[in-house]
């Protein structure tokens, strides 16, 4: 399977504090990667060293076999957990702007999030429900069919009527032609039948990185697995 | 996906959804509008004829001229204060581009006040002000040469201190450091204009007359330094992007 994303010993420190100590993972093509970890792990800016938006200390980050620019933007669709892509705009014009601003972007896969998720086109996105408004973002994202899905803790927050249905939109998305995914998280429940590989991270550091299967097999269940290593 | 598309982008996060003001906001904007005419009234009645023209209109200037950077740090500051930042890097599209698109976008809304300001001083001192006075024709042309200075003035110092704006933005994100520092930066501006425009007011009373007379190989020497320093800080913003030195501070 052709490697999309790979980070060899990654390091970055803010203020002094290491927050991602040395990690190294690939991502190949249609695989579902999970980052798990507690708040503050570090999952965060592991994404965003990962897709080009922030700079690691040390270490080497390659995305489609070069160095994150850009470009990169063209076939990654990054989400990030907070913020508004369109604060002002009603949900129409921001799909109108979003087809124009990305390439090959779809507003036929949006719509059909967006019905799915009741979100009239008229509304203006700051005035959307929480739940509505990260599906709304999630739409964005998949209408774009991006060769790598980088989701950052895209449940947060969120009812578990909306969870269900972002879980159901991104298998939809896995399906229907999205390379591969990339997600952080810190709800296993959700995200239990969802990833081919899981990583966990804790303090900054890498401290496991399995096929999902071998560690169902192992623990039961990922939430257990999360529990066991966690409290290990 | 193009310039335009990327300026529209800009334009309309900030305008798209309908303004509704707080109630607070509401009131202050009652407050200042009522003011301004209060102060405008009393201007226009004053027996100081050139002294109520140069006083509305010179604080219409120093608005407008601290509006620029104000509104550049603004887009700027909010793109971290409202997480927006990640959203803006990650579009497909060069940094030089991305910044370009800012820039314009922010000249545009700057534009439009300054068109709003100026209408209301030209406003004010051919109508309000030649009419409760009975100005002679050659007195209005004169005033309005100079308020047409001022105005070409600030037109042409706009885009420099946008570009000032947008720098002290990223500097410093702190909303308040960022106010005094645009006020120095103003009071600066101002002082230096006055010595290059040879602004001198002479007479007393209702005699009061101001008069201008440029020194065009300095203001032409300004200019030049102030477009100069502007392109810098554009390299250095598109640099500070390009090497991501936004993500050392955390």
């Amino acid at each position: 399977m052709t490697e999309l994303l790979r980070l060899d010993e990654v390091g970055k420190s803010f203020r002094g504090r290491k927050v991602v100590d040395g990690i190294s993972f690939t991502l190949r093509q249609g695989r579902a990667v999970g980052l798990l970890g507690p708040n503050g792990a570090g999952k965060s800016t592991l994404l965003k060293i990962a897709v080009g938006l922030i700079a690691a200390d040390s270490g080497k980050v390659q995305l489609f076999g070069g160095t994150p620019s850009w470009r990169s933007f063209e076939r990654v669709a990054f989400l990030p957990d907070r913020g508004h892509f369109t604060r002002g705009m009603s949900v129409s014009e921001a799909l109108q702007l979003a087809g124009r601003l990305y390439p090959g972007f779809n507003p036929g896969t949006a719509r059909e999030i967006l019905e799915d998720a009741r979100i009239s086109r008229g509304a203006y996105v700051n005035e959307l429900s929480k739940g509505q408004e990260a599906r709304f973002h999630l739409a964005l994202c998949l209408a774009r069919r991006p060769a790598v899905l980088v989701l950052d803790e895209p449940f947060a927050g969120l009812d578990i009527l909306s969870r269900e249905a972002m879980v159901e939109a991104v298998i939809g998305a896995i399906a229907g032609g999205v390379q591969s995914v990339l997600m952080s998280t810190h709800d296993v429940d959700d995200v239990e039948g969802l990833f081919d590989e899981v990583i966990l991270l804790r303090d900054g550091g890498l401290s496991l990185w399995d096929e999902a299967e071998t560690l169902r097999a192992r623990y039961g269940s990922l939430r257990q697995m999360y529990k066991e290593v966690m409290r290990g | 996906m193009t310039l335009a598309d990327l300026i529209t982008f800009e334009r309309k996060r900030w305008s798209g959804s309908p303004w509704r003001p707080t109630r607070l906001g509401r009131w202050l904007l009652a407050v200042i509008a009522v003011l301004w005419l209060v102060v405008s009234a009393v201007l226009a009645r004053s027996g100081w004829m050139w002294m109520r023209t140069f006083a509305v209109s010179w604080l219409a200037l120093i608005g407008i001229l601290y509006a620029a950077p104000g509104l550049a740090a603004k887009a700027m500051v909010r793109e971290w204060r409202e997480d927006t930042v990640w959203w803006w890097l990650s579009l497909p599209a060069p940094r030089e581009k991305l910044l370009l698109a800012k820039f314009t976008a922010i000249l545009a809304r700057w534009l439009r006040l300054w068109l709003l300001v100026f209408f209301y001083i030209g406003v004010y001192v051919t109508v309000l002000n030649a009419a409760t006075w009975g100005l002679s024709w050659q007195v209005v042309v004169e005033q309005c040469k100079i308020v047409l200075g001022e105005g070409l003035l600030a037109l042409a110092l706009g885009p420099f201190l946008i570009t000032i704006g947008m720098w002290m933005g990223i500097v410093r994100r702190e909303a308040r450091a960022l106010i005094a520092l645009m006020w120095l930066l103003l009071i600066g501006i101002l002082n230096f204009q006055a010595q290059i425009l040879g602004l001198k007011v002479s007479g007393q009373g209702s005699d009061i007359r101001v008069e201008l007379t440029p020194n065009y190989f300095w203001i032409g020497l300004e200019f030049f330094a102030a477009y100069i320093l502007a392109g810098v800080i554009f390299a250095g913003l598109v640099r500070w992007l390009k090497n991501r030195a936004y993500s050392r501070v955390g």
